[in-house]
Formats: structure tokens, sequence, C-alpha cells
């Protein structure tokens, strides 16, 4: 028996969701998609994701904007990455690369920019969603299913990779 | 460059990167998939919130009848309350996951700490959230420690996450737990241990080695 723990608080926040699911739930099908490479996988992973969003409606102020868009496949992301993860799981610790996510080139020259692109899935939607969309660590912990100092970890990580990237380029920290 | 300077640099150079994720997809509406009932039907309690709220209060007294009864037998029974509980271990690709089950006993996880540190760390930030406190301490060096004691209760996990490192199994006193040390130095290395008779897991995340480590676990004791 699936029971749904939060709802959305108001009307207003319905409303909101409703615009969201109707307007992005095919770009975020197309997104986990490309990840996951089944069709039912994928819509699992959407559906994970609108059940996050429902939880966390408050953070999106305008539904149809660029920024929420972006928003919603870092979030379809992360659920499809947590999938991919289930499917590796081995009865044993095995050393292996952290999972790529969704492709985000950008040119060389945009320093900064390209080397959080490069990061892997896991490290790159944390540096996103608390540089541009002010996640705290607890917030991201809850998304990830990570305890406190688990995120706090991986942010560790995330900017010590990302120094790294910044330094083999040439580019001065 | 200052912290906010810094900050400022990361805001704009990941709102391009977010901007560069989606343009890398399809427009929204060129995005034209037919989705199936299977998914339609997992959407429509979300989408109409009146639809699960009578399911809610019916799973609600299901499972609130069948604790009642479980309930009166674990509190006068100790072993049976330990053995109730029950902690799996989840390895994924990337990380694992101490997932807990069973009924929560009640324990105050904000009332234990370290009561030994090396010499020169400081607490620095404490956090006390629902079911889990976690203590960050930091020497002159700026190298941090952290430990955390949370409540064993359904839904709750504790995740390590691991890139490389090797696994041992340990005791601290007389507790089973874990140790995870990353083999070239570069992240923290990571205890973790179970203490089912009090509803408690606790774990310490420090670049200290070993038998440090083990110290300050020992010394774990109430301190309110």
């Amino acid at each position: 028996m699936l029971i749904y723990v939060s709802s959305i608080p108001a009307a207003e926040g319905r409303a909101k969701f409703e615009q969201v699911y109707r307007h992005y739930r095919g770009l975020m099908y197309e997104a986990a998609f490309r990840l996951l490479g089944s069709e039912e996988d994928a819509e699992d992973a959407v559906h994970q994701a609108f059940l996050y969003l429902a939880e966390n409606i408050s953070k999106i102020s305008e539904p149809i904007c660029t920024k929420t868009r972006s928003y919603v496949v870092i979030i379809v992301e992360s659920k499809s990455l947590d999938m991919l993860r289930r499917r590796k799981r081995r009865p044993t610790v095995e050393l292996g690369e952290n999972t790529p996510g969704l492709s985000a080139a950008l040119p060389e020259d945009r320093g900064l920019a390209a080397a959080i692109a490069k990061l892997p899935g896991r490290e790159r939607e944390l540096i996103l969603l608390k540089y541009a969309y002010g996640y705290t660590n607890s917030e991201c912990a809850k998304l990830f299913g990570l305890s406190y100092h688990g995120i706090h970890s991986l942010d560790q990580r995330a900017k010590n990779k990302l120094r790294q990237l910044l330094q083999e380029e040439g580019i001065d920290v | 460059m200052n912290q906010k300077q810094s900050d400022a640099l990361l805001q704009e150079a990941a709102r391009d990167v977010c901007r560069a994720m989606a343009d890398a997809l399809p427009a929204p509406e060129d995005c034209a998939h037919a989705f199936s009932p299977a998914f339609d039907r997992k959407m429509r309690p979300l989408l109409r919130r009146q639809a699960y709220r009578p399911l809610l209060r019916q799973a609600a007294a299901v499972l609130l009848a069948a604790f009642v009864g479980l309930g009166a037998w674990l509190l006068v029974d100790g072993d049976a309350r330990a053995a109730f509980l029950r902690w799996v271990r989840e390895v994924y690709e990337t990380h694992l996951l101490y997932r807990f089950q069973g009924e929560a006993v009640e324990a105050d996880h904000a009332a234990y700490a370290p009561t030994w540190l090396p010499a020169g760390y400081v607490e620095t930030e404490r956090h006390e959230l629902y079911s889990q406190t976690v203590i960050i301490y930091e020497n002159a060096e700026g190298q941090q420690l952290s430990f955390s004691c949370g409540v064993m209760q359904e839904g709750a996990a504790v995740g390590v996450i691991l890139e490389g490192a090797a696994e041992e199994a340990v005791t601290v006193s007389g507790l089973p737990g874990f140790y995870y040390e990353d083999p070239e130095g570069d992240d923290q290395s990571t205890l973790i241990w179970m203490d089912e008779s009090l509803g408690l897991s606790f774990d310490l995340q420090t670049f200290e080695d070993f038998s440090v480590m083990l110290h300050i676990a020992e010394s774990v004791d109430l301190v309110k």
C-alpha cells in the first residue's frame, strides 16, 4: 500500500503543481529516458520527481519560466540517478566511477561553468541546487537520502573536484 | 577574492550550467510522450488531494491496530524490543545506506556526545534535527571532525558515500560497527556503530587514524 505522507498545502500550491505537471512532464520524461533508457523506468523517475515536487512546491515561484524548467530537469535527473544506482546494487562494496548526469556541454572558455558541468552527477547536482536554487545542505541531504554529514562530505568532495578541474585547465583558484 | 565574491561567481556559473542542461533537451512543448495508464493512475491521487485522504485514514487505523498489541509486548520484554529493531545495510555502487526498520524506542539523540577528543578540537556547530543530532568540531588547523547520533526508527537512514573506500567490521565498546577508510587519504574516514538496546545509531567522520577514532567513539556517553 503506497501512502502519500505529504500533500500540497493550499489551493495556490495545487494550481502551481498542476501547471508544472502539465507543462514539464514530457520534458522530464525525455530527460529521464536519456539516463535510464527504459520507458517504464523513466516514467517511474518522473513520478518520483513529482512526489518530491509536491512536497517542495514552494521552491517554485513561477511555474512556467527557464529557471523552473532547469529545476525540474535537475530533480528528475536526481531521481533517475537514484534508480541507476539501485540498478547497480552489488552484494559487496566495489570500486566504481561516479555516475555521470545529463549532458551539459559548455565551451572550455566558460571556465568555472565548464568545470561544474564536468562534475559527476551527484556532485554537480549539489553545486547547482545550492548555488542556483539556494538549497541548504539539509535540503540536499533530504533529496539525496543522506545524513547531514554525508552531505557535508559530498559538498567537500564536490569543491575539491571543482578545484582540481580548474587547476587542470590552468585557471587560478 | 572573498567568500561573497566567490559565492557570486559560483551562483552565476551554476545558473549557466542549469540553462545548458535544459537547452540540451527539446523544448517542453516538443516533448510529446504518451504516458502509460499505470503512470496516470499513480499521478491521479497526487493531483487530486481529496482522493487519497480516506486511504491515509484507513491505512493509519490498520497500522495503529497492528501496533497496539505489539506495543504492549515490547514494553514488558526488553529483549523482544531489542530484537524487533532491525537495520538493513543496502550497498550501492557509490554509497551505502543503513536503513532502519521497526518501532522506534524513546531515545534522546541530543543527550549523547564524545567525552574525549584529540587536543585542539572545539565544538563549532550543533544541529539538533528531528531524529538526529550532528556535532561538528574543528581544530586550529581547520581539520573537522563530525559526530552524529540518530534514533533508529522506521524510515530513518544513514548514508555513507564511498569512493574506493575499504570496509572493515569493527566493535565499539562491544557494539557492532563498520569502519570505512579512503585508501588515498584524501577523504575523511567514517566509523558507524549501532546500539540496538538504546535504539540509537552513531557515526563519526574525521581524518584521524582508526585508533583515535575508536578512542573517541568509545568515549561517547550521556552528557545531558
